[in-house]
């Protein structure tokens, strides 16, 4: 049985809210979506998004990542292979990007479906994210959502069954990005919706239905592509399924693109039974649909992060300045920060893997990882230890000096549970909250681009779940 | 072997410290060292060798790569220059190695300079820059010299129950110091509402609890005990030096070991320093000190690590006004790192020149009544390292 054995979302803490728009633009002060705050970006989000299906150690079983966004971080580079280190998979492991369109983080899952099929894998690990750009004052700055997901495909006890996959090929311009485009352009938006995704997702729903012998009355979740929460009605209407049975978060976080099929999925296999049909559906030039059954052991499945728990947990965007300025639509100030990607190459392990050093002899821990003992000075007697994921504020700073288009930079040394302490930026918190003694946990961000490339390195943000 | 009372201080010499824009760093040493070598009754000709501080030559400035840039600006050739580094200790560092110098009886007459031109590029320029965009690409990227001593005060707030307002009163007399003395960047008295008042800079320390950065160059002549008379009848002796790295650059904040309520550096500098001058109690002995007071909160763990108070009991003395001149044990005289400015290289220099002028009874306004022992103290980097000195008169 081939299927799904975990989903993890994640929504990034900072919303854009329609008041900002407003305020700024004019039109509705209604509703919100989802934002990255300025240190994030696919890979950082689709590590959080991975930490929240993947154990600590659980990367010893993956044999394959399939990175999917279509604003990954390098257009040359495998951006895929960064995120399997920096979740400290094996390096004997196949690991490709998915770019292009709204169907890329269905085209990995299926891709991953096919792998597993073959033999040629036991578990693959897809990673969508999206921060993709509406130009300013556009309809689409205030729809387009940043977010990620990751889904762990293998075969065994899974708590939702793949049964079925179906897809079609319809060339269509309806929203896109060439090569030299930063904000998404669109076809007429009355045209899209009559002839785009509603009759592509619609037709690929019918196939899938048909060839499975199931009537619209047997599914009992159906997740579609819809570019805002009013644009579902005629695609129900299309495929003849209940609205009811519609899930999705694009009224909650917004449009994440190719991320929003498997926000959907995990909200629906957070309140799915046994025996339960799912159908999610995809769409770009063509459409992609998915059959799911669920099974026994999704009793046993219980999500890390809740989206329930990440949906509401938003905070407004400091103000429209600084968000334009998060994406870079602004200028910040201009830093040339010095990196080598030698040293980086060097520390990968250190800085990327997380792994430090334990003493054999006296057993403390050691980071900046270190050949002799800080404790006890023994020499080149040291064990591999990854450091934990969690700790306690042991002091910290809120410094206004660093170039930080998101001030202060909250310094903080922390004291982790398993041992070591780390001293880094604390990020995605409100500085009024900052305490000794605060529980803050690893994040990946993105720490500059000095070298003309990404400098990615840990942070800590409060913790909100304790595992 | 020890240092004590072989090496005497004869000449002293400072710029004013501040925004010294209309003069570089050339003109700074020229102007420091002939103050000291008038103050000696020597020429540049009769200086053997010379030990140059200066903390990150090309970060701000094009000057202070090597021994040549005192040569260069003195004509003093062909002699001995040796550039010395130690972050804040800098300064301390050129005269603790000018002593050793002297100890090893291969000089009889040496130079030691501090000096920094710091304000040729924006306040941001220098040591902001210096950690945003250089060093290792990674760590501590976000540390700021101001931020690495936050953390003590939101640890030491946190252990022992104060708050800004006792930062606020370090401040204050730091200021009031400094207004006495012509030579210092700020020459204004403030009061506590407006330390309190004060933008933040890296929280809890807000912009009264910083130093600023400054230019600056301070020299001193040295010479054998045996010899000073021969220049001059008034001069000092060097009682007592310490100096030890007890961290690392990028570890000290990682280090489990690290209180972040005191510095051991700063701790094993004054016990080796004190065992070698004699002192056993410093706070009945000392009768000056110029310590480390980078920021407020700096000031008042060193006077816990300088064993003038009790750990977590070192806001007292600043509680009672202890510290100031006419206090039980007056500290920074001459307004401090706080008013004086911190030109890095320069400020030990500085410091030892002005606890020789207070034993001298040359600190004009400054002067604490009687000073016969007297302690200058830096403390550099991440904190990871420290220097003390004790002078006292022959």
């Amino acid at each position: 049985m081939i299927g799904i054995i975990d989903i993890g979302i994640y929504i990034p803490r900072y919303r854009l809210t329609g008041e900002m728009l407003a305020a700024q633009w004019g039109g509705s002060a209604r509703g919100s979506r989802s934002a990255a705050n300025y240190d994030e970006d696919p890979i950082s989000m689709a590590w959080e998004a991975a930490n929240n299906c993947l154990g600590p150690d659980a990367g010893e079983n993956i044999d394959g990542l399939y990175m999917a966004s279509t604003t990954l971080p390098y257009t040359e580079k495998n951006n895929a292979a960064l995120l399997a280190t920096v979740l400290n998979l094996r390096r004997d492991i196949f690991c490709a990007d998915f770019a292009g369109s709204l169907r890329t983080g269905i085209s990995a899952l299926r891709a991953a479906r096919d792998a597993v099929a073959s033999g040629n894998a036991s578990r693959v690990v897809i990673a969508a994210a999206e921060m993709r750009m509406g130009r300013p004052s556009e309809p689409a700055e205030r729809n387009l959502a940043d977010a990620a997901a990751a889904v762990v495909v293998g075969e065994g006890e899974v708590p939702a069954e793949i049964i079925d996959m179906k897809s079609t090929v319809r060339e269509y311009i309806d929203v896109w990005r060439t090569s030299e485009d930063k904000f998404l352009k669109s076809a007429d938006a009355k045209f899209i919706q009559d002839t785009g995704y509603s009759v592509l997702q619609a037709e690929a729903a019918q196939a899938i239905l048909n060839a499975n012998g199931l009537g619209p009355e047997d599914i009992k979740a159906v997740v579609a592509y819809a570019p805002d929460a009013r644009s579902i009605k005629p695609i129900a209407r299309s495929i003849k399924i209940d609205i009811e049975k519609f899930v999705g978060l694009v009224s909650d976080v917004g449009d994440a693109g190719g991320v929003a099929p498997f926000l959907g999925l995990a909200k629906a296999l957070e309140d799915a039974a046994p025996g339960d049909f799912i159908l999610v559906l995809s769409h770009s030039s063509g459409a992609d649909a998915i059959l799911l059954k669920v099974t026994e052991h999704i009793k046993n499945w219980k999500p890390a992060n809740s989206v329930e728990r990440q949906v509401a947990a938003g905070a407004p965007v400091p103000s429209y300045g600084k968000y334009l300025q998060f994406r870079g639509v602004l200028p910040g100030e201009e830093l040339n920060v010095w990196t080598s990607p030698a040293v980086l190459w060097r520390e990968e392990k250190d800085n990327l893997r997380r792994i430090a050093k334990k003493c054999n002899k006296c057993g403390a821990v050691q980071f900046p990882v270190r050949r002799i003992c800080w404790n006890c000075k023994a020499k080149d007697d040291m064990t591999d230890y990854r450091l934990g994921e969690t700790g306690a504020v042991y002091t910290f700073t809120k410094d206004h000096l660093p170039p930080n288009p998101n001030p202060p930079t909250i310094m903080v040394s922390v004291d982790l549970d398993d041992g070591g302490r780390f001293y880094t930026q604390l990020t995605d918190c409100d500085p009024n909250k900052v305490e000794v003694g605060m529980k803050v946990q690893f994040t990946l961000r993105k720490f500059h681009s000095g070298g003309g490339f990404h400098n990615y390195f840990w942070k800590f943000r409060p913790v909100e779940v304790e595992k | 072997m020890s240092l004590k009372d072989k090496v005497a201080i004869v000449g002293m010499g400072q710029t004013k410290f501040g925004e010294n824009f209309d003069m570089s760093y050339h003109d700074m040493i020229i102007e420091a060292c002939w103050q000291a070598f008038d103050n000696a009754g020597i020429g540049p000709e009769e200086i053997q060798a010379a030990w140059l501080g200066t903390y990150l030559p090309f970060s701000w400035g094009y000057e202070g790569v090597a021994g040549v840039s005192l040569s260069e600006p003195l004509n003093m050739y062909p002699i001995p220059v040796t550039r010395v580094s130690a972050y804040c200790c800098t300064g301390m560092e050129a005269v603790r190695n000018a002593a050793m110098a002297i100890v090893s009886g291969e000089y009889d007459l040496v130079l030691a300079v501090g000096c920094e031109k710091m304000r040729d590029v924006p306040g941001r320029g220098s040591l902001v820059a210096q950690h945003v965009e250089r060093g290792h690409p990674l760590y501590c990227k976000g540390r700021t010299a101001p931020g690495m001593f936050a953390l003590l005060a939101s640890r030491y707030f946190h252990e022992y129950g104060i708050d800004r307002r006792m930062l606020a009163k370090v401040a204050v007399k730091n200021h009031k110091h400094g207004s006495l003395n012509p030579l210092a960047h700020f020459r204004r008295e403030i009061t506590e509402e407006m330390a309190l008042n004060a933008p933040p800079v890296a929280e809890p320390l807000h912009l009264f609890d910083c130093c600023p950065t400054t230019d600056g160059c301070a020299a001193a002549v040295l010479t054998r005990a045996d010899l000073a008379k021969k220049f001059t009848d008034s001069y000092v002796l060097i009682k007592g030096v310490g100096f030890n790295i007890a961290a690392g650059y990028y570890s000290a904040q990682f280090d489990q070991g690290f209180s972040f309520t005191g510095f051991k550096s700063t701790q094993i500098a004054a016990q080796t320093c004190y065992e070698m001058a004699g002192i056993r109690e410093p706070i009945e002995e000392v009768d000056v000190v110029e310590l480390h007071d980078c920021f407020t909160i700096t000031e008042i763990v060193d006077y816990e690590d300088l064993g003038l108070a009790p750990k977590g009991e070192g806001w007292k003395l600043i509680a009672d006004g202890e510290t100031y001149i006419g206090g039980k044990i007056p500290v920074n005289t001459d307004g401090g790192l706080k008013t004086c400015g911190h030109p890095v290289g320069a400020s030990g220099v500085r410091m030892i020149n002005h606890v020789a002028a207070q034993i001298l009874g040359r600190a004009g306004d400054m002067q604490v009544d009687g000073a016969e022992i007297g302690i200058a103290h830096t403390l550099g980097g991440p904190g990871a390292v420290a220097c003390v000195f004790a002078l006292g008169a022959p």
